[in-house]
């Protein structure tokens, strides 16, 4: 019995120590952005200054847990607001982990489906958890504090030219949303698998300048070209790629476009999780 | 003279057991149609495909299993599985069998009131220790007490293998075997031996039907009581006539057990504990240790006596896996404890069960942490099983070793 309590006292000293560092570490009332190193896919995790937790996109299985438990405090268990850029495998699938393990409040998706079983599967686990869908396009927006996230793309024609069915398809990249987060001064855009029409549409649109931006489709050559990376002229770009994936991303002519316009990048496939923290003026990569 | 008999007798209908399981044994042809009922020992793997996991058949294969995301399973469900084989020959030319979409169905809740009960209690449990803990952590611990093999990242399973501590979370019965035996001898320094025997017994009931009364922990459980009373009430001898009774037992019920890894280890571990535990207890210096004594020479005993299936079986051996295991394992019987208290604190009170388990927070980083750090030094052995002539002979030198202590001891 005294054994028992002696063990039940250095369990909560060790606890507390615990709770402490990942509270400091975790709560610094600044903006952060986490590429999750889910390998072959995307799992992006920002964390407001007022922390709540904003998932984009899940990776393409159980990883982005590791992800979340090494990013977010222990006893934090609530995804305020989840995205799926497009209903594609390596972005949905980790979803059905994060429903086990976590509270979803929200989730909002473009208007395509996917007639896969894994598809299907996502519906059916959004649905037996009670959770909401709702469908974005371009223009839709969520204030979090001093945070804006805005949808730039894809719009509804858009979504419809490229797949007039309503289906995505499983070959060729469509349409992905795109979503821009700013704080204060400082830009960051999430491009999950957009194709470069629709990049050049949301340029069309009047986007500029950004610090941050990720490379579109695990940096395939699908994504960008000269003046998308002219116009949003990023300090840093972040490709979301797994390791000896079998479709040879990020392409050889995506990295040397990046290195010809001198544009720094990170790989997720080489770093592991990439991590941004801004505190609305100056922004750093962790 | 009797005791021959009835010896032989018994080897004899094990034999004949044997001989008519094995000729059945058969292994399927590509696109057999076949139908089976299994237990789900692991938690499947969730992809965009759906759900995968592996099943040991009734006849000893092996079959892996693709099924839709919903319904979903869980270990421990027991499965009636009817769909049509493909073979698949992997580089080393092993036959693999796999079906995909086959047609399943679980026996359920309509079946019985035990299965319900124990449906009912794993899926609470799981579902409070994910919610509760990170998946690592939440996987070690459902590992530990339930013996669910739990869908960790490949590289940290590597770990656990180079490390030497897959089977603290791959194999259960022997969790049960040391935590029976950490119960019955902590609790015999506090109380008379009929009490702590009393307690301990109803403790051990209590946790394996929790844990959904799977074949391992049952069997581990069992053979456990049979030995550890006698042991406890100082019958050494008839203690191990005991266990070896049980075991047989539970061969002539199903001739497969002998090769399931769960049997062998708390079977030896049972052993280990009734035969190699005295003598260690018995060396100069142990009684210093007060409390941590019944621990560690529990653990130290079923070690002793297991390692072999360890290093044979979890295929490569790390060098350092006697350190690992003696390092992390005095928190497996905490663990066991929080982790059950926490389910059944947990059914009626939710949030006090998340308490508990977040008080085994810190030992399971720990765990981790030993586990990481060690196995990323990657000093192991690659051993492809090993070779049974080395299994005899560390048997036989330890049967000498404890021959030699034991004449010693009675000299002086």
């Amino acid at each position: 019995m005294k054994k028992f309590l002696i063990f039940t006292l250095l369990a909560c000293a060790a606890l507390a120590s615990l709770f402490a560092y990942q509270y400091f570490a975790f709560h610094d009332g600044k903006l952060h952005i986490v590429w999750c190193d889910v390998g072959q896919g995307d799992g992006i995790l920002v964390t407001t200054p007022t922390d709540m937790h904003i998932m984009i996109d899940a990776g393409p299985d159980g990883k982005i847990l590791d992800c979340l438990s090494r990013h977010m405090g222990f006893w934090e268990r609530k995804i305020d607001l989840a995205l799926l850029t497009h209903p594609h495998a390596d972005h949905f699938s980790g979803y059905y982990y994060l429903v086990d393990r976590y509270t979803l409040n929200q989730f909002s998706t473009e208007d395509l489906i996917n007639k896969t079983v894994g598809f299907a599967g996502l519906k059916q686990t959004l649905a037996n958890h009670k959770i909401s869908e709702k469908i974005v396009h371009t223009g839709d927006r969520w204030r979090v504090g001093e945070v804006l996230l805005t949808i730039e793309g894809p719009t509804k024609e858009f979504e419809f030219r490229k797949n007039p069915d309503g289906v995505i398809t499983n070959s060729a990249e469509s349409a992905s949303l795109v979503t821009l987060v700013t704080y204060g001064s400082f830009r960051a855009l999430l491009t999950g698998d957009a194709p470069v029409d629709e990049m050049e549409e949301i340029l069309d649109e009047g986007m500029t300048h950004v610090d941050v931006t990720q490379i579109p489709h695990h940096g395939s050559s699908t994504g960008v070209d000269e003046r998308i990376l002219d116009v949003l002229s990023p300090h840093l770009a972040v490709i979301s790629v797994g390791a000896h994936n079998r479709y040879g991303h990020p392409k050889q002519s995506t990295l040397d476009l990046l290195q010809q316009k001198g544009i720094h990048y990170l790989r997720t496939d080489q770093v592991g999780d990439v991590e941004i923290v801004s505190d609305g003026k100056a922004w750093r990569v962790l | 003279m009797k005791i021959y008999i009835a010896v032989l007798l018994l080897l004899m209908l094990l034999s004949l057991r044997f001989f008519f399981f094995f000729t059945s044994h058969h292994g399927y042809n590509d696109g057999e149609e076949v139908e089976f009922t299994a237990r789900v020992t692991q938690e499947p793997k969730l992809s965009s495909h759906g759900q995968q996991f592996s099943l040991r058949t009734p006849h000893n294969d092996t079959v892996y299993i693709t099924t839709m995301i919903f319904p979903r399973f869980q270990y421990g469900d027991t499965i009636i599985v009817k769909g049509k084989i493909t073979v698949k020959q992997t580089k080393n030319s092993h036959k693999i069998f796999t079906t995909v979409y086959p047609e399943i169905k679980r026996l359920d809740y309509e079946d019985n009131l035990f299965t319900s009960i124990a449906i009912f209690i794993r899926q609470r449990s799981t579902l409070l220790y994910n919610q509760t803990l990170d998946p690592i952590s939440s996987g070690l611990l459902l590992g530990i007490v339930f013996g669910a093999k739990a869908d960790f990242p490949q590289d940290f399973i590597q770990q656990l293998r180079t490390t030497g501590v897959l089977h603290v979370i791959a194999a259960s019965g022997m969790n049960v075997s040391f935590f029976t035996g950490a119960v019955m001898f902590s609790l015999g320094t506090i109380f008379t031996r009929r009490i702590s025997l009393i307690l301990s017994v109803i403790a051990v009931i209590l946790y394996s039907f929790l844990v959904g009364a799977q074949a391992s922990i049952l069997r581990a459980s069992i053979m456990a009581m049979i030995a550890f009373t006698a042991s406890f009430f100082g019958r050494q001898n008839i203690a191990v006539l005991g266990l070896f009774l049980t075991g047989a037992g539970m061969i002539l019920y199903d001739p497969g057990f002998i090769f399931d890894v769960g049997f062998q280890l708390s079977f030896l571990a049972t052993l280990g504990i009734l035969l190699v535990k005295p003598l260690i207890d018995s060396v100069k210096g142990v009684d210093r240790l007060k409390g941590l004594k019944e621990d560690l020479s529990t653990t130290l005993s079923a070690q002793v006596a297991t390692f072999p299936i360890l290093l044979g079986t979890f295929g490569t051996f790390g060098v350092l896996s006697v350190l690992v295991n003696m390092l992390v394992l005095w928190t497996v019987p905490i663990l066991m404890l929080f982790g059950s208290l926490a389910v059944i604190i947990g059914l009626v009170v939710p949030p006090l069960g998340k308490i508990l388990l977040l008080l085994s927070l810190p030992f399971l980083l720990f765990f981790e942490a030993v586990v990481r750090f060690f196995g990323s030094l990657g000093w192991n052995l690659q051993l492809d099983g090993l070779p049974w002539e080395m299994m005899v002979g560390y048997y036989l030198v330890l049967a000498a070793v404890m021959l030699l202590i034991q004449k010693k001891k009675s000299h002086s």
